[in-house]
């Protein structure tokens, strides 16, 4: 649906125009939920990329998340490097723990993968509790500088530079993972999913298109994470959590992992959601929990493949209405009726 | 040096009394339905707040508290079985699908019992507080307690796989579920008791470990990753493997904490998992199959 919509050049316009407004259209306190549900829409689309796409049970992207905050708050607080350059860094240190997480999966498949790199999550976490000189130990590095053009932080008023960098960061990150599924490598890696032994036949290498997906997703899972450091000016072991695991699965399959946009949908309806179940303490983790339940049992496709098949019933209607017209003009009396019950069927 | 490696010893007795029961259940729904069950820790947790609230708040002694949660348990694993694995196990990708969904559930576990029974360290009173004198060291009678309950469930399971219907039943599903249903057996109910047994089996590492140590609503999960290591570890396929894996991974786990500091021991245990799943993908002790 948004694909299709996306590739009309006005729906492009359209989009800049709602990215470049997006200051304007939040405003005050609203301004953090949106800026969360950019960075969550970053996070759960390039998750997608190895999980729904790629069909890799991979577990440890929450981490390579945890590295790049990690690496923007060590490099900007500890070496007061400019963060920008911290940026590019949390890019190569996502990709490379990308590789890394990887690497001791290369013999295995399925569940196994699951649980290594559900490990590697875990390594990342005591790793962090193990060198307080580095990252702070449990208390986290705080006093994260800001982004900045020049003089201007993107930090003032209630962040509205973050808003402009977040909203233009997703649309690129939807031109790339775009591109990266039309082009011959995405195809490989859906290939490799849906019948690893023919691909491998016709000559693909499982473990080099794989690894280079981990690298991509890493190091734009280390981006997102360095922006979301960088935005909430503090790092620490949460970005590790099993709470962020179920926050990005719950976004990914209640959005659907069929579809680019579908787990970008899920992260703005889950943090939007998320919102408004902070004041019941713990039953919002109750409620994410089940509803995560809920939305695999009955939605199994998530709220992309409800919208989708929408979509194609409505053009299916549509068309047959079209078709149907003249038909009935030179029919023989018998195919009204016939034809009549077949919209409801449909629906 | 002989009292060091002697309190290591007792320490890694009780670490892997905890991890046998813990990963016997995993081992039993793994080798059996071929899904993971992530939310173990929170069945660990939920049993640890059964036996103490039966203990504590009802005033009822220890050892009756534990019997009255087995069964209280084992209905809690067959409802889990029920609404996170049986929707998804027949559907495409139903393993990573039963994955997120006791994912899902663990996180949802963890909010009842913030809410239940708070954010505070709980801990169960020890059934005795006995010694025993072994050289210069006082074992606490409970150590062997545990062990013994230990050794008597995971052998007690591995009799009753080998040896009754039900265990019959289990291995035929496990080994060819077409078939097995072609017999008259019928698969949804082996998972749910397979189910209910791994929860019980939870439910006593739950006694071993909240006597133990304390408890809080967030500590499910990582006695549940070890135990996951002393899986990986021992081969999946047979119980005898995991109980040598367990206490394999208890020994290491007492004596790294002892040498390398407690944040360091988890870090050690990890990458020796990643080591033995680059090496042996298969396990380090040869299982059945």
């Amino acid at each position: 649906m948004m694909r299709n919509l996306l590739s009309r050049p006005g729906c492009w316009v359209l989009a800049v125009l709602v990215v470049a407004a997006l200051p304007f259209l939040v405003q005050g306190p609203l301004r953090i939920v949106a800026i969360s549900a950019l960075i969550y829409a970053m996070l759960a689309a390039s998750w997608n990329l190895t999980l729904g796409f790629g069909g890799i049970f991979n577990f440890a992207h929450v981490g390579f998340f945890g590295v790049g905050g990690y690496t923007m708050a060590v490099t900007s607080v500890s070496w007061q490097w400019n963060p920008w350059l911290s940026l590019i860094a949390a890019a190569l240190t996502g990709g490379i723990a990308g590789a890394l997480a990887y690497l001791p999966v290369v013999r295995m498949r399925g569940i196994y993968i699951a649980l290594i790199t559900f490990v590697f999550v875990q390594l990342c976490y005591y790793l962090v509790l193990a060198t307080p000189g580095l990252t702070g130990g449990s208390n986290g590095l705080s006093g994260v500088p800001a982004l900045r053009i020049g003089t201007l932080s993107l930090a003032a008023t209630t962040g509205q530079g973050y808003l402009w960098l977040l909203g233009a960061s997703l649309l690129a990150l939807y031109i790339l993972l775009q591109a990266v599924m039309n082009s011959g490598f995405g195809k490989s890696l859906i290939a490799l999913r849906d019948n690893e032994n023919l691909a491998v036949s016709r000559g693909m290498n499982r473990i080099r298109q794989q690894i280079l997906a981990f690298i991509l997703s890493g190091s734009i899972a280390g981006v997102t994470g360095a922006l979301y450091v960088s935005y909430f000016r503090v790092a620490d072991v949460t970005l590790f959590s099993f709470g962020f695991v179920t926050l990005g699965l719950s976004m990914i399959f209640l959005g659907g992992t069929g579809h680019i946009w579908g787990p970008m949908l899920g992260a703005l309806v889950v943090t939007l959601l998320d919102r408004q179940l902070t004041e019941l303490g713990s039953w919002r983790a109750i409620l994410i929990g089940f509803g995560t339940l809920v939305v695999l049992i009955f939605l199994p496709r998530g709220i992309a493949g409800v919208l989708v098949a929408a979509r194609s019933s409505l053009s299916r209607r549509r068309t047959r209405e079209r078709t149907e017209t003249p038909n009935t003009n030179n029919s023989r009396g018998l195919s009204p009726s016939e034809k009549e019950p077949e919209p409801t069927t449909t629906r | 040096m002989v009292e060091i490696l002697l309190s290591i010893l007792i320490s890694a007795i009780v670490l892997g009394s905890l991890y046998s029961l813990l990963a016997s259940g995993l081992s039993l729904i793994w080798s059996t339905l071929g899904v993971f069950n992530y939310a173990h820790g929170a069945l660990l947790l939920l049993g640890a707040y059964t036996i103490w609230s039966l203990s504590e708040r009802a005033g009822l002694p220890v050892a009756l508290a534990f019997v009255i949660a087995v069964p209280v348990m084992a209905g809690l694993g067959a409802l889990l079985e029920m609404i996170a694995v049986r929707p998804f196990i027949n559907r495409p990708n139903g393993t990573l699908l039963v994955m997120v969904s006791t994912l899902a559930v663990a996180s949802a576990v963890e909010g009842i019992a913030q809410l239940v029974w708070g954010p505070q360290n709980r801990q169960i009173q020890p059934l005795t507080s006995a010694t025993l004198a072994v050289g210069d060291i006082q074992v606490a009678v409970t150590t062997l307690f545990a062990f013994g309950l230990t050794l008597t469930l995971v052998i007690g399971l591995i009799v009753i796989l080998r040896k009754t219907q039900w265990g019959a039943a289990v291995r035929a599903v496990e080994q060819n579920r077409d078939m097995a249903m072609l017999v008259g057996i019928r698969p949804a109910r082996i998972y749910a008791s397979v189910f209910a047994i791994a929860s019980v089996l939870a439910c006593a590492a739950a006694l071993v470990y909240a006597t133990t140590t304390t408890i809080t609503p967030a500590k499910g999960f990582e006695p549940l990753l070890t135990a996951f290591v002393v899986l990986v570890f021992g081969g999946s396929a047979s119980l005898w493997g995991t109980l040598i894996g367990a206490f394999s991974i208890g020994l290491l786990d007492s004596a790294t904490t002892y040498w390398l500091g407690l944040q360091w021991s988890p870090v050690a245990v990890f990458v020796l998992l990643v080591l033995v799943m680059l090496v042996r993908p298969q396990g380090l002790i040869r299982g059945r199959s």
